[in-house]
């Protein structure tokens, strides 16, 4: 994948002609190349990194000067705290609303909600976005527009999630970025609710006189839950990934606005780095939600 | 990407006029501190790292240079009380006496030339203030407050380029190395502020320094908040999460306007907007006959072709209605309130029949067709600027297609020469130095014409410029400035088309901002106004 990165990079431009100043000469531009080691064959240059890489050294940022890796791990937590709580609220709304509409499917509530599903599923984050800033941010002034607000530190993680205003601004962010999932899953929901509902073992329940609540709550959302786990575990691989088009519209300080400079101006390390750790995480969350199944049903698990 | 920016600022311009309610949270200390959003943040806090306009902007809240760079025809005096020039080649700075650095170490003669030596030697920047040091082969220390620099040729300009230099410490700074700047260890200096914090990409938290020895900054606490995107920017100065923002974007113009929050500040900067025809190559790139067939004779190596196509151009229709009003018309490479703007220049007049008439004489009739080239978000609107220009070529007969692509990949491009005609800017405080980074011959030896990417050589031309640079006497320079200035226009060697204007937005009644023409983005040139 690196090779990827560098042969593409290499093929849209050249860095040096972004960074350098408009007063910088001929020659000083050269010394720029040389300093970045832009000056070596491609071949070279990437030897050079998987030496490094080895060494778990992903090399520093043209830009910042900094350890690429440090530079996008610095920006993981904003961006984690984003993605955590948009799965959280697309999860507890999704998943209550998805058994609601599947219990009330015949009538005007199922209906209303299940519009509302495809209107989040299909309007854009970038219009929702700037129509949340629009109402909470400039009409009403409730919310702040942008930014990550105050952070604090509780258990040795630093997340602005422990402070009024950190979960003031958080809410807007995350809003927009849970819409689209929360839609997904009340419909996976309802769809897996309603199937559930028409089985026998619901009638059996039902026959035995078991509260509807417990049939809901236990036998139902059981059924319901598998599914559901690889779609969210996937769905929070992308929250981490592609929350992009959100941090860009509140400024949010994560990954994804730090790779859309990155990018814009070449800034190859940091492309490389950010990449390599979104693959991981991937690996990472499919492990978490493989290990989650055995939990949630016994039948998966080594055969024997 | 595009219909996004559009879809954003559509939106955002929609809530404009409609009376906005202001949060409390935006109201408490609003008098004592000053939230700034910015397109870009600095990418360091070294001041020698990278020489960028964020870098410069944002870094002199915390470092001072000798004398200020205002973009104005005298450079102003900063750590450098007063200079002067002692013969051809040496300059006496009088340094200010009783300024420290924020730690308590006094500021010396010496911290001038430990800043002159550390300038060349950052390891791995991407673009060094090696340019402005470089003129100065010898700095001596005559006494602790006055220092004697030795260059290699007569320089007229030195103090404009000294200002560009921040000055460190020996004592401090010795040593110091990029990483120690960023981590805020050895981020010390004798400017107004002291920074607090700094979120690489993100944000810089100053605070006053109340030591500092100039006048007393209204700000207790200033933010410094990067915010890509336009509209967002100024979504968060109407939801009152900023206080001052720089850069509105063109299609919100109108609508910040009126609208009654918000002051909008409008100031010419010193960018000049240009298109350079390639009048160098027999056969260029990008231009085929009308039935698609590529040209062997290149046409833009004919005056005529090239002053015809800068005469088919409305520049007065680009300004009031691409840039809103936001620029203004170019007739040569500097601004009118730069050192080295040629009066004499007359406008260059848009005449689509007399550019037709130019082209038939050169042997083009029917026109031909080309293929022009520039970039998209470097200039403010450049994407629709170009389409303009373009559209404006089509109407004489030179059936115009127009690329816009990334910067990423677009300069990349135009210095490899892949383009026939390109559009780019270029900013600069002085004439001389738009002409020495652009159309003078590119020459590796002495580094000149870094940016003449189409490799323009006129020897009139360059001799003007060095004869120029050479001249003492300021009237004189100036007047030989004119003059190759005036040579490479009517070569049309680089074809002007506007100058920007930099744009400011305040919340109205809270603070005003008093813009100068190099647009620099201080905290020191905002006043409380309540």
């Amino acid at each position: 994948m690196s090779l990827i990165v560098f042969v593409s990079v290499y093929a849209i431009g050249d860095p040096v002609e972004i960074l350098v100043s408009p007063q910088a000469s001929i020659k000083e531009i050269e010394q720029t190349r040389v300093a970045l080691g832009l000056d070596q064959p491609l071949w070279q240059q990437y030897l050079l990194f998987l030496t490094n890489a080895l060494q778990g050294d992903l090399g520093r940022s043209f830009i910042f000067r900094q350890p690429a890796l440090s530079l996008v791990f610095s920006r993981l937590g904003a961006t984690m705290e984003l993605a955590l709580s948009a799965l959280l609220l697309s999860t507890v709304l999704g998943i209550s609303l998805g058994l609601v509409a599947a219990l009330r499917a015949r009538d005007w509530i199922g209906g209303l909600i299940m519009a509302g599903s495809i209107a989040g599923l299909s309007l854009p984050t970038f219009w929702i976005g700037t129509l949340l800033v629009m109402c909470f941010g400039i009409w009403l002034g409730w919310l702040p527009a942008i930014g990550r607000g105050q952070v604090a530190t509780v258990l040795g993680v630093t997340s602005s999630l422990f402070t009024r205003d950190g979960l003031a601004h958080v809410i807007l962010p995350a809003t927009t970025l849970a819409i689209g999932n929360t839609a997904l899953i009340i419909r996976l929901t309802r769809a897996g609710a309603v199937e559930a509902l028409q089985s026998d073992y619901i009638r059996f329940a039902r026959a035995k006189g078991l509260r509807p609540a417990r049939i809901v709550g236990v036998h139902v959302l059981k059924s319901v839950l598998i599914p559901l786990t690889t779609i969210v575990g996937l769905e929070f691989g992308g929250l981490v990934a592609f929350s992009v088009v959100t941090e860009t519209i509140y400024a949010w300080p994560g990954m994804g606005k730090l790779i859309v400079d990155s990018i814009g101006v070449l800034d190859r390390p940091v492309i490389v780095a950010y990449l390599m750790t979104v693959a991981v995480l991937f690996v990472l969350i499919n492990l978490v939600v493989d290990l989650l199944y055995r939990t949630l049903d016994p039948r998966v698990g080594p055969s024997t | 990407m595009l219909t996004r920016r559009t879809a954003l600022s559509l939106t955002a311009a929609a809530i404009a006029p409609l009376p906005s309610v202001t949060p409390a949270h935006a109201q408490a200390e609003a008098a004592r501190r000053l939230r700034m959003g910015v397109a870009l943040a600095p990418n360091s806090i070294d001041p020698h790292y990278h020489n960028t306009g964020q870098n410069n902007s944002a870094l002199r809240h915390i470092f001072d240079t000798l004398c200020n760079e205002m973009g104005l025809e005298e450079v102003e005096p900063c750590l450098a009380q007063s200079w002067k020039m002692l013969d051809a080649t040496t300059w006496q700075f009088n340094l200010r006496q009783g300024v420290t650095f924020t730690d308590g170490t006094p500021f010396t003669a010496d911290d001038v030339i430990f800043t002159f030596e550390r300038v060349p030697t950052v390891p791995n920047s991407p673009g060094l203030y090696t340019p402005f040091v470089k003129p100065v082969v010898k700095l001596e220390a005559k006494d602790p407050h006055t220092v004697i620099m030795t260059t290699s040729v007569p320089y007229p300009t030195l103090p404009r380029e000294v200002a560009w230099v921040q000055i460190l410490s020996r004592k401090i700074h010795a040593g110091a190395a990029t990483d120690d700047f960023n981590s805020l260890k050895v981020a010390i200096g004798t400017g107004p502020y002291k920074i607090t914090k700094y979120v690489p990409g993100d944000e810089v938290q100053l605070v006053r320094n109340d030591g500092y020895w100039g006048k007393k900054q209204p700000w207790e606490t200033v933010q410094l908040k990067a915010v890509a995107n336009d509209s967002t920017r100024l979504g968060a100065l109407l939801a009152g999460d900023l206080d001052l923002m720089f850069r509105v974007g063109t299609p919100d113009l109108p609508r910040v306007q009126n609208d009654p929050k918000v002051e909008l500040t409008l100031a010419p900067s010193l960018e000049i907007v240009y298109l350079f025809p390639d009048s160098t190559r027999d056969v260029s790139r990008n231009m085929t006959d009308k039935l698609g067939k590529p040209l062997e004779k290149n046409p833009l190596r004919d005056l005529r072709v090239r002053r015809a196509m800068s005469m088919s151009i409305d520049r007065q229709a680009i300004v009031d209605r691409v840039m809103q009003k936001a620029g203004a018309t170019a007739n040569q490479m500097a601004v009118p309130t730069m050192e080295g703007f040629n009066k004499a220049i007359p406008p260059i007049p848009y005449d689509p029949a007399g550019a037709r008439k130019l082209l038939a004489e050169a042997g083009y009739p029917d026109g031909f067709r080309i293929k022009i080239n520039g970039p998209v978000g470097f200039i403010a609107n450049d994407d629709k600027i170009l389409q303009a220009v373009g559209s404006f070529f089509s109407r004489i007969g030179v059936e115009t297609e127009v690329e816009s692509v990334s910067p990423a990949v677009y300069f990349s491009k135009a210095t490899a020469r892949e383009y026939g005609l390109f559009m780019t800017s270029y900013t600069g405080p002085v004439a001389i130095g738009d002409l020495k980074a652009l159309i003078v011959t590119k020459d590796p030896t002495t580094g000149d014409g870094p940016f003449n990417r189409h490799l323009y050589s006129n020897k009139k031309l360059d001799e003007l410029v060095y004869q120029a640079q050479a001249t003492l006497d300021p009237a004189e320079r100036i007047r030989l400035t004119g003059e190759a200035m005036k040579v490479g226009m009517e070569d049309a060697a680089l074809i002007p088309l506007v100058q920007t204007m930099g744009s400011v937005a305040t919340r109205k009644g809270v603070v005003k901002f008093n813009s100068v023409p190099i647009g620099w983005g201080w905290a020191m040139l905002a006043e409380p106004l309540s």
